[in-house]
Formats: structure tokens, C-alpha cells, sequence
């Protein structure tokens, strides 16, 4: 009922109206999600590497952020992870979950 | 003029109330955090854990050789299931303490399980007896 309503109002057969809704209402905003998200990271931390993922088929709960940075040399796992999920704080309100893989660039000789 | 009507007791509640963790929950925590020396507070029970991320931080635990695991389950507890996050200052679940201290959730395991950081942990804080070394060091 609802589909065909809309299809109607459009102009448009029922299902190509659903479809069209399904398909065009995560993809952008994933892609916003995630260059948002890295580059805030990008700012405050200045990673060697930084690489973030929307994981949950494009919605933008759930996301993988793998990040490689200088400032995380001698700090334990908890507080690298933690600088993370700190800058994020917000973000993270509107996710159901954020794996943060940090890691620190190998020593130079 | 009118003077304000004395504010109750509830309204001072609401405010504190933005804050996740409640009293009774702080009580639990803390009494499974320090009666415990290793603690998974999770999604489900040890034996059946109810999302994969739990699954897994039981399995890595598991595979060292820890055989008694003790369990908070989160799912069972609203007011632990928020309150967790808050006492940590850790937005997610699971969670593992070893002696009152915070380890990490699964991602941190996973990791420490790989470098080789948890068979030392486990070991240092004897939550391992013996130490039947599979990685060599020298």
C-alpha cells in the first residue's frame, strides 16, 4: 500500500519506486560517514596509515577503523583505542558498533 | 510574588540520570570486578554467548587454556548493560578485567591474543598456573 502510493505519487511503477528508495537511501550517506570519521582521525592524529570501513552494508553502524600513528608509541592498546573512541565520541551515538584496530609504524633504524 | 515551590528530590534524580550508570549497578560492577580475577562482562553466558563479539573474546580465552570463566551477562541487566560503558569509559560490550584492571574488548584481545601480550598477561597475573610456553622467546 504504502509503495504503490508512492510509486504513484511519482509517477512511477509501485516497485521501481521501492526500489529506487531502497537503493538510493544509504550508499551516499556511508560514504559521507566514513570520510567524515577519517578525517577528523586525520586531523587530530596525523596517522602513517589510516583506513575506515562502513562494515554494515552501508548504513553507517558499524565501521572498522584501522589506524597506524606515531602518537600511540608507548601508550597500552586501551588508551590508543581510547584516544579514538574519544575523538568520536558523537559518532559514536548514532552506531551500534566501532572496532578500532590501532597500531604504531614500525621503529626506523 | 510567588516563591518557587521547594524542589523534590526526583528532579535533582533526572539530572544525575544523564549519566548512564546507577548505583545499584556501580555496586554490581565493582563487586564483579573485584571479587573476580578475570571477569567477561558480555552479551549471553560463557557457555552460550549471544553475539559474536563475546563469542570470540570467550574462544581466544578459551584457546589459552583458561577453563573457568566468569560471566556478567549484560543482556540480563539493563541498567549493567548501559552502566558498563560508563564505569570503563568503553562504548562496547564485551569487556574483560583481570585483577580489577580493564583489558579490552574483543578487538584488544584478538590483538594482544596475536602478539602474544595475553599468554604474558594471563601468566603474570596467574590466572594461568603453569606455563606451558607455546611461543618461544630468547
Amino acid at each position: 500500500m504504502l509503495p504503490r502510493l508512492l510509486g504513484v505519487a511519482q509517477g512511477l511503477p509501485p516497485r521501481l519506486a521501492l526500489a529506487r528508495r531502497l537503493l538510493s537511501a544509504c550508499p551516499p550517506a556511508a560514504a559521507n560517514g566514513e570520510e567524515h570519521i577519517r578525517r577528523k582521525l586525520q586531523q587530530a592524529l596525523q596517522p602513517a596509515r589510516l583506513a575506515v570501513t562502513d562494515t554494515s552494508g552501508g548504513c553507517g553502524s558499524m565501521y572498522v577503523v584501522e589506524i597506524e600513528a606515531e602518537c600511540f608509541r608507548g601508550l597500552s592498546r586501551v588508551k590508543q583505542t581510547k584516544l579514538v573512541n574519544g575523538l568520536l565520541k558523537d559518532e559514536l551515538k548514532a552506531m551500534h558498533g566501532m572496532r578500532v584496530l590501532c597500531s604504531v609504524p614500525p621503529e626506523k633504524p | 510574588m510567588l516563591t518557587a515551590p521547594r524542589a523534590p528530590a526526583v528532579p535533582a534524580f533526572r539530572l544525575m540520570a544523564q549519566r548512564a550508570i546507577t548505583d545499584r549497578a556501580k555496586t554490581l560492577i565493582d563487586g564483579a570486578v573485584k571479587q573476580n580475577d578475570l571477569v567477561v562482562f558480555m552479551k549471553g553466558t560463557p557457555d552460550e554467548p549471544m553475539c559474536g563479539f563475546s563469542r570470540a573474546v570467550i574462544q581466544i580465552l578459551q584457546m589459552h587454556g583458561v577453563d573457568e570463566i566468569t560471566g556478567v551477562d549484560c543482556l540480563q541487566d539493563p541498567e549493567v548493560r548501559e552502566g558498563i560503558k560508563e564505569y570503563t569509559d568503553w562504548p562496547t560490550i564485551p569487556q574483560v578485567y583481570v585483577k580489577g584492571e580493564f583489558v579490552g574488548g574483543c578487538d584488544v584481545m584478538v590483538q594482544m591474543h596475536q602478539s602474544g601480550e595475553l599468554h604474558e598477561l594471563l601468566v603474570k597475573e596467574k590466572i594461568l598456573s603453569a606455563e606451558p610456553e607455546p611461543e618461544l622467546k630468547k
